[in-house]
């Protein structure tokens, strides 16, 4: 994955240098070591990084809490910003037991929800804050 | 001189560079929305994204997607 994701940061910053280059990587990657890969390839290219996004989708959370709760905390722990995803197809009391279980890992949610714009601007500005912070 | 190379300071503050923002989280928990979301939001404000997914998450990219945001999606191996 290293390799493979420098080589790539490299392609891209060299054909159309973006502003702002997403990361989506597999579930099974948690924070601490994406921010060691992530760091991987500043000797050969500059960039700033950040910030590292967790999502905790709130409809499964039950489901992964059961069966990968060290998965769930992994993605968690060393995250910027946490937010528990697709709330607006869960219930409110249902949000307020993910906060329960969770409190102590994350203390700060975002609620997130695409159908909710208030939600994403939120997160738009914690990037944008970010790179110009940096 | 011997060599014509700018002088630090500029070298520091020159435009911002690339940013990588990492979006991660179980399968299905709205990642790759979420980054298109993001990608539109900020192609708004004038800014160029691309994306780096795994294996995985390259195809709900669509052209359309590709074409109208002007952006380049990379698939990542292993990972």
């Amino acid at each position: 994955m290293a390799a493979s994701l420098v080589q790539l940061k490299k392609k891209l910053k060299k054909a159309i240098d973006p502003d702002f280059l997403f990361l989506e990587p597999s579930e099974m990657v948690v924070t601490g070591e994406l921010r060691d890969v992530v760091k991987m390839g500043l000797r050969d290219i500059r960039y700033d990084i950040g910030p590292f996004v967790t999502l905790v989708d709130g409809p499964s959370f039950a489901f992964h809490w059961e069966e990968r709760p060290k998965l769930l905390l992994g993605h968690i722990q060393n995250a910027d910003r946490v937010a528990i995803s697709r709330v607006d197809i869960i219930d409110k009391k249902q949000v307020e037991h993910i906060r329960e279980i969770l409190h102590g890992a994350c203390n700060n949610f975002l609620l997130l929800s695409l159908q909710n714009s208030s939600s994403i601007d939120e997160l738009v500005q914690h990037i944008l804050l970010m790179a110009q912070e940096d | 001189m011997l060599w014509a190379v700018p002088p630090l300071r500029d070298v520091i503050a020159e435009r911002k560079q690339m940013r990588v923002v990492c979006i991660s989280g179980t399968q299905d928990s709205g990642k790759t929305a979420v980054i298109k979301r993001l990608i539109a939001i900020l192609s708004a404000k004038g800014k160029r994204s691309a994306v780096i997914v795994n294996d995985h998450g390259k195809e709900v990219f669509d052209d359309d997607f590709i074409n109208r945001y002007q952006i380049q999606v990379e698939n990542l191996r292993g990972g």
